[in-house]
């Protein structure tokens, strides 16, 4: 029971990352919660892919991208590969960005200087921190973020504007509709990114699931991710109410913290700020460790937290490597919210490619038994993918028309 | 001779199309510039009252404005490119870069003043640079 309890609320903590936070203030700053149905599409999406690949790791007790490579054949593999591994990386940079943005919060001191400490503390705790300890402590401190559902209710909001705004497309009359469609990928993006199911199932091995956990990581995903998905609908709500009124589009990651601070004053700012660190700080450990992962079982190499640094060197050197790209890239002076908002919508691009390999192994007995998917599992699945391929064709035109977003 | 006339009435028709549209997306541009100054000095006024309130910490409040004020200054070198064609034009972008201007000093002074006293005494600057540029912008608004 207490195994239970605490993966859920892992999960709800972890939920959230930078690209989340940054997405959901900057629709609802600019169009309400008429993009509320995006956020729902994506949790939903979510929930079948991590739990989809939870099952085929723990059955199979193998990870991701070793069955893509066995089941697909290496060269299709190499495609899946080198997208999912590029998207990751700017993911990584996304996040150790989103950590020293969370740190200037509190400090007022640049960014630019907390981004080589916060890739440094990332190193250290993927190095000695036991995977169950920095797994379940990020995703308990990233509960602070529940915070914003407190200022969401602080804030007394007009219920029926909200429910007007949930059903009709607003915005702030100068917004077109290509970028609403923009934001709709974008949010999509966020929710499913690939990272998440990476680790999820790498998680799964290197925790030792077997068929005997099954339930529990069932349970993870579909209590723990839609709650996590409420805490996105309450960021876009906390700047529907305070900042759309004042037409105040978000562009930074500072501003996402005025409706928290009206709400509830400097103990909720406090809080959530804390959250922030934790949540980025939790996704920038996931996304370098998936870095790891994904080219690691391609190659066969020996990976895991599991093992000795020593003996699985390779894996720990390619972790370093992406941190030094990140944080190279950071200092470069490129604004984090700018890569945050590419790497959702370049998520959103990729995802077929990891989504559909996984969808092929579920329903294989040869390595899942009697536990394929079943029918209605399958039927909602197929309607995903239809769902994925549209928004992977749309998300590059619909960046360039928008300028991103513009 | 009739081509001759077809083509060179096609021409001017097309160039006087293109002319209109570079107008159009000109002021779109300066639409664009006024909304993101707009959004930075609403912002900074937010985070000054949120912090005179007791609300908000000073390092938060430091922080948003000095990203407001990096948000405005973007917005001031977007005019720069903007293709002027037209003595109208012209006299829009300049208002519009004086607004921005003010804007920019405005934010910029306040975060000066909150590193050096932790207060800012007064926002009368900010809140005329905002009445400025919302002017402006229900001008350009009115006039496309």
């Amino acid at each position: 029971m207490f195994g239970l309890a605490l993966g859920i609320l892992t999960a709800i903590g972890g939920f959230l990352d930078i690209g989340d936070l940054v997405t959901n203030a900057v629709v609802g700053s600019r169009f309400g919660l008429s993009l509320g149905w995006a956020v729902v599409v994506g949790v939903i999406g979510i929930c079948i892919f991590a739990q989809m690949s939870g099952r085929v790791a723990a059955v199979s007790g193998r990870a991701t991208f070793e069955l893509i490579r066995e089941r697909l054949g290496p060269r299709v593999a190499i495609l899946n590969l080198g997208a999912s591994f590029l998207i990751n990386l700017m993911t990584l940079t996304a996040e150790v960005g989103g950590v020293a943005l969370a740190v200037q919060l509190i400090t007022s001191v640049s960014y630019l200087l907390w981004v080589p400490l916060a890739a440094v503390a990332v190193w250290l705790v993927i190095w000695r921190v036991k995977f169950t300890i920095m797994e379940n402590v990020a995703g308990l401190v990233g509960l602070c973020l529940i915070g914003f559902l407190v200022a969401f209710f602080l804030l007394n909001p007009d219920w029926g504007e909200l429910g007007r705004q949930a059903v009709q497309r607003v915005s702030t009359g100068t917004e077109k509709v290509s970028t609403y469609w923009f934001y709709a990928v974008a949010l999509f993006g966020a929710a499913m990114t690939p990272y998440e199911v990476f680790f999820f199932s790498s998680g799964a091995v290197e925790e030792g699931w077997t068929v005997k956990d099954l339930a529990q990581s069932r349970a993870n995903v579909i209590v723990g991710f839609p709650l996590g998905g409420v805490l996105s609908l309450a960021i876009a709500g906390c700047a529907a109410v305070v900042l759309l009124p004042q037409l105040i589009a978000v562009t930074a990651l500072s501003q996402v913290m005025l409706p928290v601070a009206q709400a509830g004053g400097k103990i909720l700012l406090g809080l959530i700020i804390l959250g922030v660190v934790a949540a980025t700080f939790g996704a920038a450990l996931e996304t370098t460790l998936s870095a790891g992962y994904t080219i690691a079982q391609f190659f066969g190499w020996s990976w895991g937290k599991f093992r000795p640094p020593a003996r699985a060197a390779r894996f720990h050197l390619l972790m370093i490597i992406c941190l030094i790209v990140a944080i190279a890239t950071l200092l470069t002076g490129v604004d984090p919210i700018t890569v945050t908002e590419i790497s959702v919508v370049f998520s959103a691009v990729a995802l077929p490619l990891t989504y559909l390999p996984i969808l092929i192994v579920a329903n294989d007995p040869e390595y899942l038994g009697e536990h394929v998917n079943g029918r209605l599992l399958n039927g909602v699945a197929l309607f995903y993918m239809v769902i994925i391929l549209v928004a992977s064709i749309a998300a590059i035109p619909l960046l360039i028309i928008t300028g991103a977003g513009q | 001779m009739r081509i001759l006339r077809c083509t060179v009435g096609l021409t001017l028709s097309v160039c006087l199309f293109a002319g209109c549209s570079q107008q159009a997306a000109a002021t779109d541009d300066l639409i664009h510039a006024l909304s993101e100054s707009h959004s930075a000095i609403a912002s900074s006024l937010l985070a000054i009252q949120l912090y005179e309130q007791q609300r908000s910490t000073r390092a938060a409040t430091e922080t948003l404005l000095g990203d407001m004020a990096g948000q405005i200054a973007d917005a001031e070198r977007a005019l720069e490119p903007i293709t002027i064609d037209s003595p109208q034009l012209q006299s829009d972008r300049n208002a519009v870069s004086d607004a921005i201007h003010a804007g920019a000093t405005s934010v910029l002074s306040s975060r000066d003043e909150l590193e050096r006293s932790g207060a800012v005494d007064s926002t009368a600057g900010l809140e005329s640079a905002g009445s400025q540029v919302d002017s402006l912008l229900s001008e350009l608004r009115s006039s496309r």
